[in-house]
């Protein structure tokens, strides 16, 4: 006899879904105009700013409630900015939910916009660049993105009705600065909480920050050296929809290097010390048992202990003995 | 006796000066009134508004607090209600030092009273669901740290899970004691006595911790409970105790001993979201008190070693489980492999962690700000949130707020504004939840 | 709700696999049918066609697979490493993962569509110097031409979406629109409901839901030889009744109501030999135009002029003046989107006329347990679709509330709808408040689940109900009541003359296989209609025997 609480009848299972719902892609671009300098003969802004655009109108393309996000890290004039959906332009959103199938208008509006804005920014740069200090970072321009997604995933969706995935696509071509470490974590842990996964379009040198980053949450990491390339990279490897994640292999080394490197020295370690108040790893003992970060004294017995090298017993000669009994 | 009736009568003669706080339509409210002589200070904070003790008032009625505005529509009033629901997840932060490094026993009481049925479905089902639920964080939040669970049950303590540090084996223990029947009497004494003994290993760096939730009211012990007490206050073990009926003496006087003289760490529920966030508070590590840094003679310096991770093609065998994986981390001590971290190398003892667990616990060290509400004006610089662009509403003047004419609602009103201190940039109240919760990082400075 | 713009896909897919590749080509052209064709495909396709678009060589079907993550053939053990790759595979011989299928799936989706072609290559592998055969998957040249272009902006020349000054129309609202196409809508599945409606549907109309089956004349009028039958089939168009198929699609939603509509369109225009291309180029053209704004009527080619004034009989387009202008209504600018918050015209109607965050909810059943039924709705026609099936009892200014009885289920079996498609209709529109439940009784569910023995196939048994199973397996049962009795034609033997003839004749019916029922004390037995042949033959072989 079958329990109450059991199905009546099994019903068919169905095949592998195709999953449609609608999903969020949010880019963030990383302006720094001294790393932009660095590049100069590689590639401009303005090449990267075509592919991108390629790469929304190609998302934007996949499902009718896909929506985007664009986001500049920082610049001398200001820190980091959406560049769209504009917040000035209040009118657009509302429109936007309602004629979404319209395509494509929705393609020439989107990048109008992205145009548009992007052209205003550059244009109040300060001229001269000596004197300025640069505003704003990547990981500001991170946090801003996953807040826009967690109002659109957790507290809108009640109202539409619609559940909406993310992902977000760092495009950086800028060294990682140790300044940042701390909110660049927070970020990562919060975006892997989300379950929102960052993919990575690295061009310049190698950052191993946003290794972690695409490691912890799910996500591609590329190293761009062919810029040509860099349309095709954005719409295969980088741009695989949340739904399909489960089922694709996706295209990263697992071999990261993870170890940490020390405060003091600067080199990466494999053994080390930690300050249990500050978290801060060493790779030697520090002189007079403080710490350098948070001027904590540590317990001198423990450091004794820790400074004990292991000692080496000396050999002691055996003395073989007529009866076979050896004595030392 | 006597003292009582002094204070009614006190109370009477401030309800005729101060007739604004008496609210027509019978909303018990509390209000300050700097009338009274604050004889027992603890006495009039229980105090409502019509003078008496508390359970005296009128019936607070939820739907008459709602009032519409004048154009009949009530989201005015809704928004305010909400953001005044979500402003109660600000916490104070200021940076203490923490015991980042954390070992703690959680003890669950699961003697007869458990099966009461008033918390839903009944007390033992809903304290081993938030149970799972804090093992989660506790691991989320502090990655390095270990934890193990006992049960008082039937007059003795049973250990549930060893001291460990994996999440998993603690939610797989949870839930097979989902079958048990909460019988017996709670033991006190058996449930510290084995604590102890779980954290007598402990090394020196880590905090020692026991989290209780006890359900009874009252405990039978084997011997004296005072000399277990004194033990735990000399290995420096701190308990803190969620209460779900009432306030017992001896908890609160354990807490108050082993937490140099704190009187915070004791606290009884009063419904079941309440009890939810006791629980998790318990996530955050403790602050080390003055007193206990006096007596220490300094901070201890922990050796640790920070693994390489490979992928192999052909599965090979872990040491610590002699499981068959594909690739795991190999120890930088003695070059053999381990399947997950943090842990122990088994065959060196050296600690191996990752970067990011550690990282996992900067934001405690470095936390963030509290955002200040932007006060009440006419109108404002920002339109929308900085940081997810919802739209604010817009400023009112002093006229249409004195002319509202309820008071309930005007206390309601808000700019729906925070500003974050440092860059003066101003956020909604979901981005500032989100950020104090989740994301410890404020967007607008970027660092 | 992806139910039934699965649903959809699959009868548009259906119907543009089976065109023939010149057709296909032919569509490629146009940019935006593009862009729709590639919405439809499934999420596996549309990364394949991304990832060939832009490349320019072709490339091998080895590398496509090597994306898709292998299957595990035993239940998987979870490893506690981040890697990616999965535990040892055991294969047993024919089986294929869900995942390989899917993929097949994808694949032989795209070459129906002409999206793809494999060609057989032979490389020489650069190890061994071997030729060896290898399949590599080459992008329609058209398609890609095309869709790049849509992509990457250039081209859009011939395209509406040109913005052509037009200063001597008046601009029509958004909201005349709205309630023009709703009006139109509505008329037509009133009048398959049965309700009463101000005016009828054209004759255009009538003739494609009785050929697309979801309306037939009825019995009644074939018998009646009178004069009227001459006059023409109107008069019977008008008094056509609603089929089995017919209520299936009333339940169904608004996209997916359309489009079955345009493809019975289609396949009507094919026969009176309009340019099938056109017509498809057309409507996926319809589905990126801009609500409200005019569009001239130069730019069309003289079949989809044609097709104007057809469409706008199912409210899809406003054409006033005839020869200049026209303007699509919400209907048509929604045709591509997947956006399935539009549960019915008229609820979406509502929702943008009333202007309002107060009209919240998407689909507004609520159903208990007790069977009460509450929905939230103004619309009569959502109205006279619940009282198919729902014993309707009162109604409010926004809500109506009824129950489900034995009765109501009956009358709605018995008119031809199934409990299936009853249930999916009330999960279809089933309050937010009720999903949100549902998914939060499932999360407790599989918590509770999974600190029980191991299961491989959890996700079997356990799945989101957001309808009461109670509900659920009651209006099962009911359907099966329908089947109590089942009827067989044949022949019924009795009044034998003596015991030995029955026992003879129901012997032989027996082991001859035909008897259907015997009872020897009445001596009687009923046989099949095709087994009397055999039995009369052995009957009268007896009798000869005897004679």
């Amino acid at each position: 006899m079958d329990a109450i609480a059991d199905r009546a009848f099994q019903e068919k299972q169905h095949n592998v879904s195709q999953d449609e719902t609608p999903s969020l892609l949010a880019v963030v671009i990383d302006t720094n105009p001294l790393e932009w300098t660095k590049l100069k003969g590689v590639i401009c802004l303005k090449e990267l700013c075509k592919s991108v655009l390629v790469l929304l109108n190609a998302h934007l393309s996949l499902n009718s409630g896909n929506r985007v996000a664009v986001l500049t890290s920082s610049s001398l004039n200001s820190g980091p900015k959406f560049l769209y959906p504009d917040p000035n332009d209040k009118t657009y959103e509302k429109r936007e939910s309602l004629l979404s199938s319209d395509i494509h208008r929705q393609f020439k509006f989107v990048d109008q916009k992205i145009i548009q804005e992007l052209q205003i920014l550059l244009d109040n740069e300060p001229l001269n660049p000596e004197n300025q200090e640069l505003k704003g970072s990547i990981a500001g321009a991170m946090s801003m993105a996953l807040s826009y997604i967690n109002r659109l995933t957790n507290i809108e969706p009640e109202s539409t009705g619609n559940t909406l995935r993310a992902k977000m696509l760092v495009i950086s071509i800028s060294d990682d600065s140790t300044q940042q470490y701390v909110p660049f974590m927070n970020c990562i842990f919060s975006a892997q909480k989300m379950k929102v996964s960052i993919d990575v379009c690295k061009m310049g040198p190698d950052s191993s920050f946003l290794q972690q980053a695409s490691d912890v949450t799910n996500g591609v990491y590329m190293l761009i050296k062919n810029v040509h390339g860099l349309i095709q990279y954005l719409t295969t490897a980088l741009f695989i929809d949340p739904s399909l994640r489960p089922i694709m292999v996706l295209p990263t080394n697992s071999d990261l290097d993870f170890r940490a490197s020390c405060f003091v020295t600067n080199k990466v370690i494999d053994i080390g010390y930690v300050c249990s108040v500050c978290l801060c790893i060493f790779s030697i003992i520090p002189r007079n048992n403080v710490c350098p970060t948070c001027q904590s004294k540590f317990d001198d017995a423990v450091v004794k202990k820790l400074r004990q090298k292991p000692i080496v017993i000396p050999l002691q000669k055996k003395k073989k003995l007529e009866d076979g009994v050896q004595r030392t | 006796m006597n003292d009582s009736d002094d204070d009614y009568l006190e109370v009477d003669e401030g309800i005729e000066e101060n007739d604004l706080s008496f609210d027509k339509k019978g909303v018990a409210r509390r209000t300050r009134k700097e009338n009274q002589k604050q004889k027992t200070t603890a006495n009039i904070a229980l105090k409502g508004s019509n003078g008496g003790y508390s359970w005296e008032d009128e019936y607070h009625r939820s739907w008459d607090i709602v009032q519409e505005d004048e154009a009949g529509s009530l989201e005015g009033i809704v928004t305010g209600i909400m953001e005044a629901h979500k402003k109660r997840f600000l916490k104070n932060v200021t940076p203490f030092q923490r015991g980042i490094i954390r070992s703690m026993v959680l003890v669950i009481d699961f003697s007869k009273v458990m099966s009461e049925k008033d918390l839903r479905p009944n007390r033992a089902a809903l304290t081993i669901s938030n149970a799972i639920e804090f093992v989660n964080n506790f691991f989320d939040q502090n990655p390095i740290s270990q934890l193990g669970i006992v049960l008082m049950r039937n007059g003795i303590a049973t250990l549930v899970s060893e001291v460990s540090g994996n999440p998993n084996n603690h939610v797989e223990a949870l839930r097979s004691i989902r079958r048990l029947e909460p019988t017996g009497d709670p033991s006190l004494q058996n449930a510290f006595e084995m604590a102890r003994g779980l954290l007598l290993h402990t090394p020196s760096h880590s905090t020692r911790e026991i989290l209780m939730i006890f359900g009874a009211l009252f405990t039978s012990d084997p011997g004296d409970i005072h000399t277990t007490i004194d033990s735990l206050v000399k290995e420096k073990i701190r308990v803190k105790i969620i209460g779900l009926t009432a306030q017992v003496a001896i908890c609160k006087e354990i807490c108050r001993r082993t937490n140099y003289g704190d009187d915070t760490l004791y606290a009884v529920i009063l419904n079941e979201g309440h009890f939810k966030d006791l629980l998790l508070d318990a996530v955050t590590p403790l602050a080390i008190s003055k007193s206990a840094q006096v007596e220490m003679r300094g901070f201890t310096l922990i050796k640790a070693g920070f693994p390489t991770r490979i992928s192999e093609a052909i599965p090979s065998f872990c040491a610590c489980h002699s499981k068959l994986i594909h690739g795991g981390y190999i120890c930088p001590g003695c070059k053999s492999k381990v399947c997950m971290l943090p842990t122990v190398c088994p065959c060196c003892n050296l600690m191996l962690i990752l970067s990011t667990h550690l990282a996992r616990s900067y934001h405690h060290l470095f936390p963030l700000k509290l955002f200040q509400e932007v006060p009440l004006a006419e109108s404002y610089i920002s339109t929308n949130c900085f940081s997810c662009l919802t739209e604010f509403p817009q400023g009112m003047s002093e006229s249409e707020r004195s002319n509202s004419d309820n008071r309930a609602k005007k206390e309601f009103h808000t700019s729906s504004r925070y500003q974050c201190p440092d860059c003066n940039k101003h956020f909604c109240v979901d981005c500032d939840v989100f950020v104090h919760d989740v994301l410890h990082n404020c967007p607008g400075c970027g660092c | 709700m992806s139910d039934s713009s699965n649903l959809l896909k699959t009868t548009v897919n259906d119907y543009l696999e089976n065109l023939p590749e010149s057709v296909h080509n032919k569509l490629y052209q146009s940019s935006i049918t593009c862009l729709a064709i590639f919405r439809l495909l499934p999420s596996l396709a549309k990364f394949y066609v991304m990832s060939l678009l832009f490349n320019e060589h072709s490339v091998s079907y080895i590398d496509l697979t090597r994306w898709i993550r292998p299957d595990n053939m035993t239940h998987l053990v979870s490893s506690s490493t981040k890697s990616s790759s999965s535990s040892a595979v055991t294969n047993f011989p024919g089986a294929i993962g869900k995942n390989k299928m899917y993929q097949n799936e994808c694949l032989k989706r795209l070459k129906q569509l002409n999206l793809i072609k494999d060609v057989r290559k032979q490389w020489t592998n650069p190890n061994t110097g071997q030729l060896t055969n290898v399949v590599v998957l080459q992008l329609n040249p058209m398609f890609r031409k095309n869709f790049r272009n849509a992509l990457t902006g250039s081209q859009m020349s011939n395209d509406l979406n040109n913005d052509i000054e037009m200063t001597d129309v008046e601009e029509v609202s958004e909201e005349f629109l709205d309630r023009y196409s709703l009006m139109k809508w509505e008329n037509i599945l009133h009048f398959m409901v049965g309700s009463e409606v101000p005016e009828l549907p054209s004759i255009g109309v009538l003739s494609l839901l009785r050929h697309s089956g979801l309306m037939d004349i009825g019995e009644e009028n074939e018998f009646i030889a009178t004069p009227k039958r001459f006059k023409g089939d109107n008069m019977d168009l008008k008094s056509m009744k609603i089929t089995q198929d017919g209520f299936q699609f009333l339940l169904q939603d608004i996209n997916a109501q359309i489009w079955q509509l345009l493809l019975q369109y289609l396949r009507m225009s094919e026969k009176l030999m309009m340019n099938p291309v056109d017509v498809l180029n057309f409507i996926f053209m319809l589905g990126s135009l801009e609500l409200g704004k005019q569009y001239p009527v130069t730019l069309l080619s003289d079949t989809q002029v044609i097709m104007l004034e057809d469409l706008v009989d199912y409210g899809l387009i406003y054409y006033p003046e005839k020869n200049r202008y026209f303007y699509p209504t919400r209907m048509a600018t929604t045709l591509t989107s997947e956006k399935t918050t539009f549960k019915t015209a008229s609820m979406s109607m509502n929702q943008v006329l009333e202007g309002g965050p107060e009209v919240k909810d998407h689909g507004s059943i609520v159903l208990e347990t007790n069977f009460k039924l509450y929905c939230y709705t103004t619309s009569p026609l959502q109205i006279a679709i619940l009282n198919l099936f729902v014993h309707l009892r009162t109604r409010f200014a926004n809500m109506v509330t009824g129950m489900i009885t034995r009765e109501s289920v009956r009358e709605a079996l018995r008119n031809g709808i199934t409990a299936d498609q009853i249930i999916k209709y009330l999960e279809t529109h089933a309050h937010s408040q009720m999903k949100k439940l549902a998914e939060e009784k499932l999360l407790k569910k599989l918590e509770f689940d999974s600190n029980a023995t191991e299961t491989q196939q959890i996700g079997s048994q356990v799945k989101l109900e957001v309808i009461p199973p109670t509900v659920v397996d009651q209006i099962k049962l009911w359907q099966l009541e329908m089947d109590r009795l089942q009827t067989f034609a044949g022949f019924l033997f009795k009044d034998f003359a003596n015991a030995q003839e029955f026992e003879q004749l129901a012997n032989y019916a027996d082991e001859v296989g035909v008897m259907l029922w015997r009872d020897d004390d009445k001596r009687k037995f009923f046989v099949t209609e095709e087994g009397i042949g055999q039995l009369n033959d052995y009957a009268n072989r007896l009798k000869r025997h005897r004679a």
